[in-house]
């Protein structure tokens, strides 16, 4: 039975920042390749979640390096494709963490039965990254080698992976923006074609700022046709020209993290100036009509 | 043109006329962003209907629309909206951009 606190002590008040601490922390501790996960910790969750489904834990297991090989696995296995895994794994650290907090100020105890399954799911969280649970079989994914992040907690490594699974894949980002691999260790190895394909503005703004804006616009051969400052923002707007078409050159309002970053987007090459430009984007009007009227503006932007 | 707000690449518009048409009823609506994870959520209750690149949304009661980590939350008052994503070229057309 659960006890019903008032109030925290201020060492339990205290205690909720430590276990937040310990449980990101350990999101990011790199892994021994040659540690195998721990197999008890593995099969005491996996009693629990297909006992859930009144189902008894296959006798098969496999544990696989990346959640990559997981769905390969998972789609010779069944002979259907699989897109997506059971996200249960480290990633459940979040609640866990909460109901390990009630059972260390003792509000709950191993013998709540919830509690006691949460704590399970938290060991096998440590053990496990995530897994698609299938009935005959059980695909476990590892935990990654190495996980690096930056000072706001995004997957960010500007020299190589952010990720590094134990079956040998590798991820990459850009302050939490996913990008290829290419774009963090050979960035100026973009040609115009193979920039002007990236469709995505934020993978574009990351490649502008790791490359730097400088060897973007050399690139494109891009100059500046007209600059806008929107004076109840203070944000200033850049539209461009290069062989290819126009580019609006856009400062961002400041974020949640007060950073205000730079975006690349093209617009519509009968568009001269880059208000109009903005209109544009923000409407359905021909460039002509943006021309005429470019006056736009919000009453909130962020 | 007076617009009722931006947020990154949504373009919010209050309507001068209600929405016409059937609605359906929604919950923390993610209106854009479920593919990069850039979500952006608008909170509480709301009812909608997807047209083309707009979404038509009526807002019941005071909100937020929130954004996944980057962009800061905004307040929305009750009312009829028409929010769509900004537009780029690309293509050989137009297209919304994405994030």
């Amino acid at each position: 039975m659960a006890t019903k606190l008032e109030d925290l002590t201020p060492e339990q008040d205290a205690l909720c920042d430590r276990v937040a601490e310990e449980y990101i922390a350990d999101l990011t501790a790199p892994r021994d390749p040659a540690v195998m996960p721990d197999m008890g910790a593995i099969e005491r969750w996996l009693d629990v979640a297909y006992r859930l489904y009144d189902l008894p834990r296959p006798k098969r297991i496999e544990i696989v390096g990346s959640p990559f090989a997981a769905l390969k696995l998972a789609g010779e296995l069944t002979g259907e494709e699989h897109e997506n895994t059971d996200w249960c794994g480290t990633g459940d650290g979040g609640w866990a963490s909460f109901y390990d907090y009630f059972r260390r100020i003792g509000v709950l105890t191993e013998e709540d039965k919830e509690a006691a399954e949460v704590l399970a799911l938290r060991d096998f969280g440590r053990e496990a990254w995530d897994s698609v649970l299938l009935d005959e079989c059980a695909i476990v994914i590892r935990r990654p080698l190495a996980i690096v992040v930056d000072g706001e907690g995004r997957l960010h490594n500007d020299r190589g992976p952010c990720i590094e699974w134990a079956g040998g894949e590798k991820d990459f980002s850009w302050h939490g923006v996913w990008v290829p691999e290419r774009t963090i260790v050979d960035p100026r190895s973009y040609t115009r074609a193979e920039y002007e394909a990236i469709t995505n503005t934020e993978e574009r703004r990351a490649l502008c700022e790791i490359a730097g804006w400088d060897w973007v616009a050399a690139l494109l051969d891009a100059r500046i046709v007209d600059t806008w400052t929107d004076v109840s923002t203070s944000l200033v707007y850049e539209l461009l020209s290069h062989p290819g078409g126009k580019v609006l050159r856009k400062q961002s309002p400041a974020l949640q993290n007060g950073s205000q970053p730079t975006y690349v987007e093209p617009v519509h090459e009968d568009l001269s100036t880059a208000r109009a430009a903005r209109k544009w984007q923000a409407t359905d009007w021909t460039p002509t009509q943006c021309e005429r009227d470019p006056a736009l503006t919000y009453r909130t932007e962020a | 043109m007076d617009l009722y707000a931006r947020h990154g690449d949504l373009v919010i518009e209050r309507r001068v006329t209600p929405i016409d048409g059937d609605l359906t009823p929604a919950r923390d609506l993610v209106l854009a962003g479920q593919d990069s994870g850039g979500v952006h959520t608008l909170r509480g209750a709301s009812a909608q209907r997807r047209d083309g690149r707009t979404t038509l949304v009526r807002v019941p009661e005071p909100t937020t629309l929130e954004h996944a980590g980057r962009h800061k939350a905004i307040a929305i008052e009750p009312g009829d909206y028409e929010i769509r994503s900004l537009r780029e070229r690309g293509d050989d057309g137009d297209r919304v951009v994405e994030d």
